[in-house]
Formats: structure tokens, C-alpha cells, sequence
């Protein structure tokens, strides 16, 4: 029994050793051809490695390639992360603490926008971009992200708002505090993990947005690194072992974020999965 | 878990300043910086007048308390109008106009419907959209949910957390990343696929310029089909199931088959609906793989309708006849999503 049981297990650690590596092959053989020059990847097999390897001189140039739009990336990321979540909270504090005429239709219509899909309002939002004047400006990158991000900001944050004991927010109001004293002070300390996942699950569309920086930014050097590095893939004229290069450098810092914040990341993918 | 806290807080208190500071510098000294101030002159005007009102507003908040939460409410619903519901709104106009980047825009009542009629293309997208909608399905509510019962079933609670945390991996990288790995997997000239099928003295095969395999190309993208967030949902649905009754099933002596069709498969019905609900809808928006690889070719071999759309709309400039498809699609939207909520609801009773 002790036995069987035993090799049950192993055979079990087994398997899924075999769906790890289905599922992380694409990333090693990235990995390997990523430090080819072109002669090294088109002389040998993808899944070996050449020698001597051409680690420095890839990763140095994907890097001058990628570097400035990386920049922007992060930029527009802490922008749009930070917007988003204090101005989500605010406004859940506001429907969670607040009595209103109006407050759970105000708070249908945002819900309501979770069912509409992104490429319903493509073209409009385009048009509408063009007549305020923002195309090709950082802006386009912002304002429309921080707007959409409201919707599933707003929902989580007044669910746990109004999860939390309201005794704490009266003993506030009893010392005295202001509304957004109390915000300030009690709320957003109360939230910040969930903050922290709803600026993750942001900073995931943004990075992963290519649709949207094609059709409005024409200006390279506003260019997020989705549309860089697909730039650079279009082009052609770039060699492999430098165009895998590019796209490792694009996944790390993501990468290295989910090191350190892998519980939020979890988090934030699991009810992100609830949006459309 | 204490090291977990550990590392964060490495995070927070040396490494995130230190990026903040590298960054911060990289953006003063880069050829391009960050110019604020060059912003066009209406925005900075219409930033004045918003700072403006917000003042005019506090005093009258001071004035009459009971409008305040709607005066709090202010600055998201200002964005959320102008840039959330504006949008769609315009769009289902709009489909009844024919509509040009340019700006012009000429009433033609229900004539991009009845073009659709005629629009072999758009005929083939959704036939398309079908075949690739039924595998996806298939494979991505089955798959995750072998792979949760595998999980589940380790012993060592700390192997548990890894596995479910190597799988989340993939799903932080840059999707763009993903579509663009696998384009040069199944690419016909360089390919690894093509490498291993030559190694084995077998001909290569076309991949996405082959016509007949382009669109199932874009299934075998998922391989494995282990997709971190259905495995999250299916293992937090087999641990809601209980100590008891599957302490109970250990007693009675139950073999993993017997419970896995009789308690898990009921229990786990809910999750099974939602996660088939949300791969539908998945594949009805996931168009962007499509656009990156082949631009929906061969001919219209994998076209999509959404990526007809963008297409109609962006290389044509037929803006109009995108939100009319745009329109159609809406509608299949949102019948799956009452479908699911109505599915749900049923769930929770």
C-alpha cells in the first residue's frame, strides 16, 4: 500500500513535470535562439545551443532597440495604475459609504459597461481621440485606460468597502475627520492589497494593448513596447537571435514584478477573468 | 509565507525606489524627454477650467452636504462619459451611416445589413469563428480541468502552490510575445516544427500559409491548453467541495473515477459553465492573433468577424459598415452574456 502509494505520487509530480515543459517550451527555445547569431541559427538545430554565444551582442541591441519604448511602458503604466486605482477607490468609497438618491443606478450604468466589448467601440473611440486632439499624443495612452479601468475598479473596491466593520469609519467621523480625511486615513490603508492587484490587473491590459497605440500613435517614440516590438518584427531586416532577444527583454519586467508580487498577480487574474 | 513577505518587502523598500529612480532618470536624460508643457493648448485650457469648477464645487459642497457624494462622483463619471459610454453609443449609430476617417458621415439607413447578406468574407469570418469557437471550448474547459484534479490530487501542499503558480507564469508575459514565439515555431522556413519534421525525414508542412491548416494553426497556439486562470477557477471550486465529503469518499472506498463523475463533475458544473461561457467570449474577441500572424489569411482562411471589422474599417476606411458588424456582434455578446448570467443565477439558487 505504502509502495503503490509512493509511486502514485511520483508518477503524479511526473506528469505534471511533462505539462510544465509542454507548457515552457516555447520560452526555452526563445531562450536558446536568443543567443544565435545568424549564421549559429541558421547552422544548427533551434533546440541546441551554438557556441560561442551571442548573449551580450543580442541583448545589447534588442536593448537600444526596445529601450526607449520600454520607458514609455513603464511610464504609462505608473500613470495609468496610480489614476486608476486612487480615483476607483474613491469613488467605491463613495458608493459604499455614502447614502444616495440614484446610488444603485448610478452604479448599474458603470457596471453595465462591463458588457460592452472592446471592439464595438473601436472606430468611435478613435474618432473621438482624433477630435479632442489627443492622436498621437501620451495622452491617448492615459486618459482612454484610465477611464476604462474605473469599471471593474469600482466594483471590486465597493464590494470590499462594504465588507469592512463601518464602526471604523464612525470612530473617525467621531475625532473628526473630513470625507476624504476619512478616505485618506482609514480607507485607502484598508484596500491597499486590493489596490495593489486592481494596479496589476491594469498594468497587464496596458502591456498587452496593441490594438489600440497601432490605430492612434504614429510618433515611434511614443510607442509602447507591444507595438515596438511587433514593429520590429514586421519590419524584417533585424536577425533572429536579436528579435528573440527583444521579446525576453519585453516579458522581464513584468517577469520580475511577478516575482516579488506573485499573490497579487494571482489575485488580480483570478477576478479579472469575471470581466468580458 | 513569511519569506513572501519577506521579499516584498525587499521590493517595496529597495528595489521599487531604486527602479522609480532609474527610471525617473533614464526619462531626463533619454533624446525625447517628457515634455508636459507641449501638451495643445486646449487641453491645458480645459485642465484650467475643470481645476476651476472642482474649487467652485467644494464651496458648494460646504453649502449643502447632501450633495456631495454626487459632487465626489464627479471626475469618474466625466471619463467614464466621454470616454466608456460616448464610444459604443456612437458606434450603434453610426452603423446606420456611411462613415469616413475623414469625418463625413451620410445617413444610408439599413444598407451595410443588407451588404452584410452579400459578404462572402464576413460569411466565411463567422463559419470561422465557429469552427475555432467549438475546439477552443472543448479543449480549454477540458484540459484545465485534468490538470486541476492532477493538482489537487498532490500530496505536498508546497508543491500545490508551485504548480499553481508556474502556471500563472505564461500569462504575465506580453501576449504579442506569445503570438510572435509562435509564429516562428510554425513558421514554414525556419520553423522548429518544420526543423523536427525535416529531422525526421518528413516533408514540412505549410502551417499558417496552408489554406486548410491556417485556422486549426491558431488552436494548436494553446498547446497545451492549460491556461492558468480556468486551473485557478477549477481548483478553488475543488477545494469549496469539502474535507468531508471527499473524506467520506475515502472511507467508502471510491476509486478517483467513481468520484471524479459522480461528485466533482456535478459540484464543478458551475465552474464547467462560466469557464465555456467565457471561452466563447474569449474567441469572439480574441481577433488581435489573427491581425499579428496572417491578417487573416490565406485568402480569408482565418479571418475573424472582428478582425473583418478592423479591417473594413482601418485598410478600407468603410468605418460605418465596422460598427454595423461591430453592431452584430454586440447583439451575439450579449445574448452569451445573459446566457451566462441566467446560467449563473440558476447556479447560485
Amino acid at each position: 500500500m505504502a509502495v503503490s502509494s509512493r509511486r502514485r505520487e511520483v508518477l503524479k509530480h511526473g506528469l505534471m513535470g511533462a505539462i510544465l515543459i509542454a507548457v515552457f517550451f516555447p520560452f526555452a527555445v526563445l531562450l536558446i535562439n536568443s543567443m544565435k547569431s545568424p549564421y549559429q541559427f541558421w547552422h544548427t538545430e533551434p533546440w541546441e545551443f551554438a557556441f560561442p554565444l551571442h548573449l551580450v551582442e543580442n541583448y545589447r541591441y534588442g536593448l537600444a532597440k526596445i529601450w526607449p519604448a520600454l520607458l514609455n511602458t513603464t511610464f504609462y503604466s505608473i500613470v495609468v495604475c496610480g489614476a486608476v486605482v486612487v480615483l476607483a477607490a474613491f469613488s467605491a468609497f463613495v458608493f459604499a459609504r455614502f447614502r444616495f438618491r440614484g446610488r444603485e443606478l448610478l452604479f448599474g450604468l458603470i457596471i453595465a459597461l462591463m458588457m460592452v466589448p472592446g471592439f464595438l467601440s473601436l472606430f468611435p473611440a478613435f474618432m473621438l481621440n482624433k477630435y479632442l486632439g489627443l492622436l498621437d499624443s501620451r495622452w491617448v495612452m492615459i486618459l482612454p485606460y484610465v477611464a476604462a479601468g474605473q469599471v471593474l475598479g469600482i466594483f471590486l473596491l465597493r464590494v470590499f468597502f462594504e465588507s469592512q466593520p463601518a464602526q471604523l469609519f464612525e470612530a473617525a467621523r467621531i475625532d473628526g475627520a473630513g470625507d476624504f480625511q476619512m478616505f485618506w486615513h482609514v480607507g485607502v490603508p484598508l484596500c491597499a492589497p486590493m489596490m495593489a492587484t486592481l494596479a496589476i490587473m491594469n498594468a497587464l491590459a496596458l502591456w498587452n494593448d496593441l490594438i489600440w497605440p497601432y490605430m492612434t500613435l504614429g510618433d515611434t517614440a511614443k510607442w509602447p513596447v507591444a507595438l515596438a516590438i511587433f514593429n520590429m518584427f514586421q519590419d524584417g531586416g533585424i536577425s533572429w537571435g536579436t528579435l528573440f532577444a527583444a521579446y525576453v527583454l519585453a516579458s522581464l519586467p513584468l517577469l520580475i514584478l511577478f516575482f516579488f508580487a506573485s499573490g497579487y498577480f494571482v489575485r488580480g487574474l483570478s477576478s479579472g477573468a469575471l470581466k468580458l | 509565507m513569511q519569506a513572501r513577505h519577506g521579499s516584498s518587502l525587499l521590493f517595496w523598500r529597495v528595489l521599487f525606489p531604486a527602479g522609480a529612480a532609474l527610471f525617473l532618470a533614464g526619462m531626463a536624460f533619454r533624446s525625447e524627454p517628457l515634455r508636459p508643457w507641449a501638451t495643445p493648448p486646449h487641453l491645458l485650457l480645459a485642465a484650467g477650467a475643470i481645476l476651476l469648477l472642482i474649487w467652485a464645487e467644494m464651496l458648494l459642497g460646504k453649502r449643502f452636504p447632501a450633495l456631495r457624494p454626487y459632487l465626489y462622483l464627479q471626475p469618474t463619471f466625466l471619463l467614464l462619459i466621454v470616454f466608456c459610454y460616448i464610444p459604443p453609443i456612437q458606434a450603434l449609430l453610426r452603423a446606420f451611416y456611411r462613415w469616413k476617417q475623414s469625418g463625413v458621415a451620410e445617413y444610408i439607413g439599413l444598407d451595410h445589413f443588407r451588404y452584410m447578406l452579400h459578404d462572402t468574407d464576413l460569411h466565411q469570418s463567422f463559419i470561422n469563428l465557429a469552427q475555432l469557437g467549438i475546439l477552443q471550448v472543448i479543449l480549454t474547459v477540458s484540459v484545465p480541468l485534468g490538470v486541476a484534479e492532477l493538482i489537487f490530487a498532490v500530496r505536498s501542499s508546497k508543491a500545490r502552490y508551485w504548480y499553481r503558480l508556474l502556471l500563472i507564469v505564461p500569462m504575465i508575459v506580453p501576449v504579442v510575445v506569445i503570438f510572435l514565439i509562435w509564429e516562428y515555431l510554425l513558421n514554414y522556413d525556419v520553423g522548429l516544427f518544420n526543423r523536427v519534421l525535416l529531422k525526421l525525414g518528413m516533408d514540412p508542412l505549410g502551417w499558417f500559409k496552408d489554406p486548410r491548416m491556417a485556422l486549426y494553426c491558431f488552436v494548436l497556439m494553446g498547446f497545451p491548453w492549460v491556461s492558468g486562470v480556468s486551473v485557478l477557477i477549477y481548483l478553488a471550486g475543488l477545494d469549496n467541495i469539502g474535507e468531508g465529503v471527499l473524506e467520506s469518499c475515502q472511507i467508502e472506498g471510491a476509486r478517483f473515477r467513481q468520484r471524479f463523475l459522480h461528485i466533482d463533475l456535478p459540484l464543478l458544473r458551475g465552474q464547467i459553465k462560466l469557464l465555456s461561457v467565457l471561452s466563447v467570449i474569449g474567441t469572439l474577441n480574441g481577433w488581435v492573433a489573427q491581425w499579428v500572424i496572417t491578417k487573416g489569411g490565406p485568402g480569408n482562411a482565418t479571418l475573424m468577424p472582428a478582425l473583418h471589422m478592423f479591417l473594413q474599417g482601418m485598410r478600407f476606411d468603410y468605418m460605418g459598415y465596422a460598427c454595423a458588424i461591430g453592431l452584430v456582434l454586440f447583439l451575439l455578446v450579449v445574448g452569451l452574456t445573459y446566457l451566462n448570467m441566467k446560467l449563473l443565477r440558476s447556479e447560485r439558487d
